[in-house]
Formats: C-alpha cells, sequence, structure tokens
C-alpha cells in the first residue's frame, strides 16, 4: 500500500517506512542510539530528497530522544548541569548548522557534503568500535581501553570557567562541553542524526564521565537540539515532512519496546560489535555511491521563487 | 477519449462551425480545471475547434513557470561533484506541443521564438542560454512527460474540424496553464486563441504542503509537538506494560 508523501512529493511504500522506523526502534532499544544514523541513510536510499530526509528524521528523533529521557530520568541517571551546558552550545551549533545546511542547498552541494559526512564519521567510529568489541571479546573483561582526554591532555583541565558537577563526580572547563554540544549541533541539522553517536564517545573519551550517565544526559541535550533543528528546517528549508516522521515514529515507538527486552538479554560486546558492523555497512554503501558513475549527469533543481 | 467528451465535441465543434464564420480561427477544451488528489494517476483533455480560413494549426499547452538550476556532475579527486551549473528563467513547468503537420515542414519564423513555440524556444527565453545544458533539462521533462512533442497529432473532420487529445501525467504541478492554438499561413500569424486551464492541487496532502509553505512557523511547532506528544505517550505506555 502506497502513500503520498506531500513535502518529499513521492509515493511510499507505507509499510516499507513502518518497518524501518520498527527496526530503528529496535536499534535504539538495544543500544541506546537515536537511530537517526540508520533512517537518513536509508531514505536516501529510497530516493526520498536527502534534505527532506535530514530533516525528518530529526522530527522523529524528538519522539525518540524524550521517550528514552523519560526512562532514563526515572532511574536517575541524567546530569542536568552537564546536560545544559551541552544544551546551550548545541543550541549555537544547530542553528549555525541549518544555516549552512541552506548554504549548502542553495548552492546544490548538500547531497555530496551529506554523504562525505556520513562516510567519515561512519567510517571512523565504526572501525574504533569494531576493533573495540573485538578487544574486549578477547579481554572477556569489559575494561575501559581509553583514558579521558581530560586527564591525558593537561591543558585541558587549565581551560578559564572551571565547573563542578557533582552527579558526573568531575571537575573541568564549562568550554568542553559547550564545544562538544556545537559540534553535536552542527551534525544533527547536517545529517539528520540525533547526534549520541558523536556525543556519547566525546562525554566517555573526552569528558571522563561515568557512562551510566552519559546516555540519559545526551538524550536530554538530543530532545532540544532535534526540535530546534525540526523547527528551523520547517521555516527556512520547508523540508520536514510530517507524515513521513509520523510513519517513522509510529514504527520506532512500537520498536523501541522490543529492543529494550532483546537488549537485556544481550551481552554489551555483542551489541556494539553489531553496531560496527552496521555503521561500517553504511559508509561503505554510501562510498561506493560517491565515486561510482552517476546514471544522471545533469540534475535538475527548480530555483525557490 | 470517453463517449461524452467525444459528443460534447461534435456538437460544440458544429456549434462553433456555425457561429464563428467571422473568426479565423475558434477552439474550446473539454475541461478547464484539472483537480489533483492523492490517487490522481494523470488525465486527457480534449481541444477541439474549427479554423475558417486556410494555414496550420499549431497547439502549445503551458504550465506555469519556474526558474530552473541544471548542474552537471564531474569527477574531482575520483568524486562525482556538481560542478558547472546554468540557470534557466521562466521556463514552463509542463509544455506540450502538436502541429497539423510535421513541425519542421512549417515555416520557421521570429515569431516561433517569441511566442516560444517549440521546445528549445520554450527552456531558452528569447534564445538566451546553453544549448548543451537545454538538453540536458528537455530530456529530462520528456522522460518525466512533462514536455511532450508530438506533430500531427491533431486530426481532422473535414477541412475546418479539428480535434487533439492532450496528455497530462500524474507528476503535473498545480497553478494555471493556457491552451494556446494558433493559425499560421504562410509564416503569418493569421488567428489566435487561448484557453485558461486551471490545475490544483485537493486533499489533505495539498493541504499539508500549502499549510507548510504558507505558515511554516506553526507548521514548526506543530511538528515539534507532534513528536513530543508521541514520545511522551510511549513512554508512559511502556511504564505501564
Amino acid at each position: 500500500m502506497d502513500i503520498y508523501l506531500p513535502i518529499a512529493e513521492m509515493s511510499v511504500n507505507i509499510f516499507g517506512i513502518l518497518a524501518l522506523g520498527l527496526i530503528t526502534g529496535i536499534l535504539s532499544g538495544m543500544l541506546g542510539v537515536g537511530g537517526g544514523f540508520l533512517t537518513t541513510p536509508f531514505l536516501m536510499f529510497i530516493g526520498i530528497p536527502a534534505p527532506v530526509a535530514v530533516a525528518s528524521s530529526a522530527n522523529q528523533i524528538v519522539a525518540t530522544s524524550l521517550s528514552g529521557f523519560l526512562a532514563h530520568r526515572r532511574r536517575g541517571n541524567v546530569d542536568f548541569r552537564m546536560g545544559v551546558l551541552l544544551l546551550l552550545g548545541g543550541m549555537v551549533g544547530s542553528s549555525a548548522g541549518v544555516w549552512l545546511f541552506s548554504l549548502l542547498k542553495r548552492s546544490g552541494h548538500i547531497d555530496l557534503v551529506i554523504s562525505l559526512l556520513y562516510v567519515t564519521l561512519f567510517g571512523f567510529i565504526g572501525v574504533t568500535m569494531g576493533l573495540e568489541s573485538l578487544r574486549s571479546l578477547k579481554q572477556t573483561h569489559e575494561q575501559p581501553i581509553f583514558t579521558a582526554a581530560v586527564t591525558r591532555f593537561v591543558w585541558l583541565s587549565r581551560l578559564p570557567l572551571m565547573t563542578d558537577f557533582p552527579r558526573s563526580k568531575l571537575r573541568l572547563s564549562a568550554l568542553l562541553p559547550l564545544a562538544i554540544g556545537f559540534c553535536s549541533g552542527i551534525l544533527v541539522s547536517l545529517l539528520g542524526i540525533g547526534g549520541g553517536f558523536f556525543m556519547i564517545p566525546a562525554m566517555i573519551y573526552v569528558l571522563g564521565m561515568p557512562t551510566s550517565v552519559v546516555i540519559g544526559t545526551s538524550l536530554f541535550q538530543v530532545i532540544f537540539i532535534t526540535a530546534n533543528v525540526t523547527f528551523l528546517q520547517a521555516i527556512s528549508t520547508h523540508t520536514v515532512d510530517i507524515i513521513l516522521a509520523a510513519l517513522l515514529l509510529t514504527g520506532s515507538v512500537v520498536g523501541a519496546q522490543m529492543g529494550t527486552r532483546i537488549g537485556s538479554r544481550l551481552p554489551a560486546v555483542h551489541l556494539r560489535g553489531m553496531l560496527a558492523f552496521i555503521v561500517l555497512t553504511i559508509a561503505l554503501k554510501l562510498a561506493f555511491g560517491l565515486f561510482s558513475t552517476p546514471d544522471e549527469i545533469y540534475s535538475i533543481t527548480v530555483d525557490a521563487p | 477519449m470517453n463517449v461524452r467528451g467525444f459528443l460534447l465535441f461534435i456538437v460544440s465543434a458544429l456549434f462553433i462551425s456555425g457561429l464563428a464564420q467571422a473568426k479565423p480561427l475558434v477552439a474550446d477544451l473539454s475541461q478547464y480545471r484539472i483537480e489533483i488528489d492523492s490517487s490522481f494517476n494523470g488525465t486527457r483533455l480534449l481541444l477541439f475547434g474549427s479554423r475558417n480560413d486556410i494555414g496550420d494549426i499549431v497547439v502549445v499547452v503551458r504550465g506555469p513557470e519556474r526558474n530552473f538550476i541544471v548542474r552537471r556532475k564531474e569527477r574531482v579527486a575520483g568524486i562525482w561533484v556538481n560542478h558547472r551549473e546554468r540557470y534557466f528563467e521562466n521556463v514552463p513547468t509542463y509544455y506540450a506541443l502538436a502541429a497539423s503537420k510535421p513541425f519542421s515542414e512549417l515555416r520557421h519564423t521570429e515569431l516561433f521564438n517569441s511566442l516560444r513555440i517549440g521546445l528549445k524556444q520554450a527552456v531558452m527565453e528569447n534564445g538566451v542560454g546553453d544549448p548543451v545544458f537545454a538538453k540536458a533539462l528537455i530530456e529530462r521533462e520528456q522522460a518525466s512527460q512533462l514536455y511532450s512533442y508530438e506533430p500531427q497529432k491533431i486530426s481532422f473532420m473535414g477541412e475546418s474540424l479539428f480535434k487533439l487529445v492532450v496528455p497530462f501525467p500524474d507528476n503535473i504541478p498545480g497553478g494555471d496553464y493556457s491552451a494556446d492554438v494558433y493559425l499560421f499561413n504562410d509564416g503569418q500569424l493569421t488567428g489566435m486563441q487561448s484557453i485558461p486551464i486551471h490545475v490544483q492541487k485537493i486533499g489533505f496532502d495539498a493541504w499539508i504542503y500549502d499549510f507548510a509553505h504558507a505558515h511554516s512557523v506553526l507548521y514548526g511547532i506543530f511538528a515539534v509537538l507532534l513528536a513530543l506528544t508521541i514520545g511522551w505517550g510511549a513512554s508512559s505506555l511502556m511504564r505501564r506494560v
């Protein structure tokens, strides 16, 4: 059964989109990631214009991150002070990102930049995560492989605006979470991902936050950032497809419940290895698209009136 | 063409030919309005008329005009990148051309440029534009069936009565269209009639599209609130399960 997407201006199979939402929901429930990293590339694979895919999956992540955040808040796994600083940086970053997005859309390079960023980011994360899960499989005991950058690089602890973070048991410069938030904000608006992908490793490996509060704190920030991106995309590029987002949402809400149950039965190492595999596959598929000869040499766009 | 359309054609054509002896050319359409809903999969309109003078009939149906950007991908460091780009201004989004004679046998005049008769003339306003990029644009529009060039599709009943079926594919944009009928005699324009057609998207989808563009602030707020509601609802449901 097909449904017409009014903003993407094309028909899609309703069950295909629901299934995509379901799979991203299962993964986000299992692995604690937003799932946007999976939705955006897949929407692009089925022919939805990249700008619509990015903006609509940002809209979807508003919902998935809120329901995830509420679950973590009940368990007290949120560092609000850190979250607010990440949020401030993220608001600036995501607004700058939306501006950059419309600039790239006008110059015709947006699809290329999205693909390139995905290939670079996913290639890097996939390889690191894959190596780490291989190593921890051999060691049988999970040990932190990296030490946080703040303890390794002394200059990071000499920055101004030192702040206490009682929930994370840390004392570090407020500039660090602001900068991390800023970078994740740009990624959210350009890639349509929640930013957890970038932020969670950054919080663990740069700030040295305890793993237990990382996901909840990241989700707290992601709700506001994706809401900001959704709103800004809606008023500047008109690319938020509410029907598409609603379909994805319905699937992912159901999937998240299933995912949480599966996730609690599987060991974390296997989960991380699986995630690494998925991420690398997407990166390879997108990289192949960049290098292979396109079917159409010419692309035609209608200029905004 | 359906039976009703055909009867309409006969009756109107007879009526027109009796009434319009004074005018060199009269024409009309079976319908002035096309409504597009989510189940729309294209339609066809019947154009009919009468010429009361010798000459060749040329029909051009045009859709609303837009500015187009055509970009050409080139390999830069192994990666395909949009490289050169050309602007084409005031290009019809729909263009159907038909004539009573093979197009090449018509005597082409400057009038073809100013009236924008011909596919090249449609995309290159006053002949301005890169011909290579123009060709790419025309080919793409033809592939998506928005541009059609079917000479001799105009059929005659006797010497003066003519009819033409104009196809509209399912991807036509909404807006104001016009069906322009010309009578050419040896390069001279001896008669002309322009009939407006209104194409409108209707239904829920069209409403969403219009709302997203006309009230984007409200639309943005609504999109965020919808997601927050579903997210919160899902969370409180999960708590109970």
